[in-house]
């Protein structure tokens, strides 16, 4: 009956916020790849919004993030090929031995990802699906395509939940400085990795991103990681997004067709037992 | 609307990049073990987190084995131009792609060329970075 009331609840939030100033109609043939990439199909929204426009505003007059945007694909924070990226990731001796460490063929542990479990924050934003924000006068909602996961952000500044037990997303809270929205996310579980090639992380991680829309069509976006049991100081990835007008969300269902996992070629997960 | 898939299809050729990285590549397939694999499409399933395509392949000895290829994401090869019914039972293709680490017949599939011989990109994420 929660469950059942938690849900009914959610998609009051979602309808409700279905009324937030953009709406995407549709990607056309657009790649996920790079930062700020056009769609490919050179039908590009001839008649949609004026991209170099104003950011649009809520009700509360704060700028508003909604919008299906090119979350940019990074499969490796330290990939000197894309903007933004993190020159040098300061390890720990625990960090450094976990990356060092890690197994990258997976023949005993696999991924949690390829066992379709939540990709968690980073992996969910640098993933290769598109993320459509919704966003209201106190809520910001993450809706990824990549496994058809959510993530609400109350906007209010409140304290974060005591004693909520940790989880793959783990609980966020956004607050405001001046026309930039600012989203703290902790209590994470440590099962997850940074991105697709592993870099390591812990439970004592604290995520920090910045939201600014700097026009109709552009959000500059930064996600910096602290987290002491893995890195000596904080890192940061920066980007810039691009909306993507012409794309629609699909239906992910993970577990449909994961015949890797069914045939035993990706491994069970096992979660890990030194995170906290 | 064959027309309009063949269309699509050559979008997708112009676009080679990697767009269905939902695991790490190399916990699946060894990228040093490359395969060609030339058949007849016996089945599709179009689902996440990957489409299979199987395929009756004829070894030099003439012996004929059934193999599943591994292509993108559903969603990220729809956006490429991918349809559900582009592949369809019987059509002759030629699968360039890579092995899978335990030996089995089972490959990712990098390209494919179509009955009509145009090579198109099938979503592998063997470039991801």
């Amino acid at each position: 009956m929660r469950t059942i009331l938690a849900g009914a609840a959610l998609g009051l939030v979602l309808v409700a916020l279905t009324s937030a100033p953009v709406t995407s109609q549709g990607r056309g043939a657009a790649l996920r790849q790079g930062s700020g990439q056009a769609p490919k199909n050179g039908a590009a929204a001839k008649s949609g919004p004026d991209v170099k426009g104003p950011a649009p505003r809520l009700p509360n007059g704060k700028p508003s993030m909604a919008g299906v945007w090119d979350n940019t694909r990074r499969a490796d924070v330290t990939n000197k090929a894309i903007p933004g990226f993190v020159k040098e990731l300061p390890y720990t001796a625990w960090g450094k031995a976990k990356w060092e460490g890690y197994d990258k063929f997976m023949q005993t542990n696999g991924d949690y990802v390829g066992n379709c479990l939540p990709f968690g924050m980073s992996r969910s934003l640098y993933g290769p699906h598109p993320l459509q924000i919704m966003h209201d006068n106190d809520h910001l909602v993450m809706l990824f395509e990549q496994n058809s996961m959510f993530h609400l952000v109350p906007t209010d500044g409140r304290p974060f939940t005591k004693d909520l037990p940790p989880s793959w997303f783990g609980e966020s809270v956004g607050r405001w400085d001046g026309d930039t929205l600012v989203v703290e996310t902790v209590n994470l579980n440590g099962f997850t990795r940074v991105d697709t090639i592993g870099h390591p992380m812990s439970a004592r991680a604290r995520i920090t991103q910045t939201f600014k829309r700097v026009n109709f069509g552009t959000i500059e976006h930064t996600f910096t990681f602290t987290d002491p049991k893995t890195y000596t100081s904080p890192w940061t990835v920066h980007d810039t997004w691009a909306l993507e007008p012409e794309t629609k969300l699909l239906e992910y269902a993970c577990m449909e067709n994961n015949r890797a996992f069914y045939e035993g070629r990706i491994k069970p997960f096992i979660p890990p037992d030194d995170v906290d | 609307m064959k027309r309009i898939a063949s269309f699509l299809l050559g979008v997708a050729l112009l676009s080679p990049h990697a767009v269905a990285a939902h695991h790490s590549f190399d916990a699946e397939f060894d990228r040093n073990k490359p395969v060609t694999l030339k058949g007849a499409v016996t089945r599709v399933d179009w689902g996440n987190p990957h489409i299979w395509v199987f395929m009756d392949v004829k070894d030099e000895t003439g012996k004929v084995s059934n193999w599943g290829v591994e292509g993108g994401a559903p969603n990220a090869l729809f956006r490429n131009g991918w349809r559900k019914d582009s592949l369809k039972v019987g059509d002759i293709v030629t699968v360039e792609g890579f092995r899978g680490r335990d030996g089995s017949q089972r490959a990712n599939a990098n390209r494919v060329t179509l009955p009509d011989g145009r090579r198109v990109f099938a979503g592998s994420s063997v470039g991801d970075k």
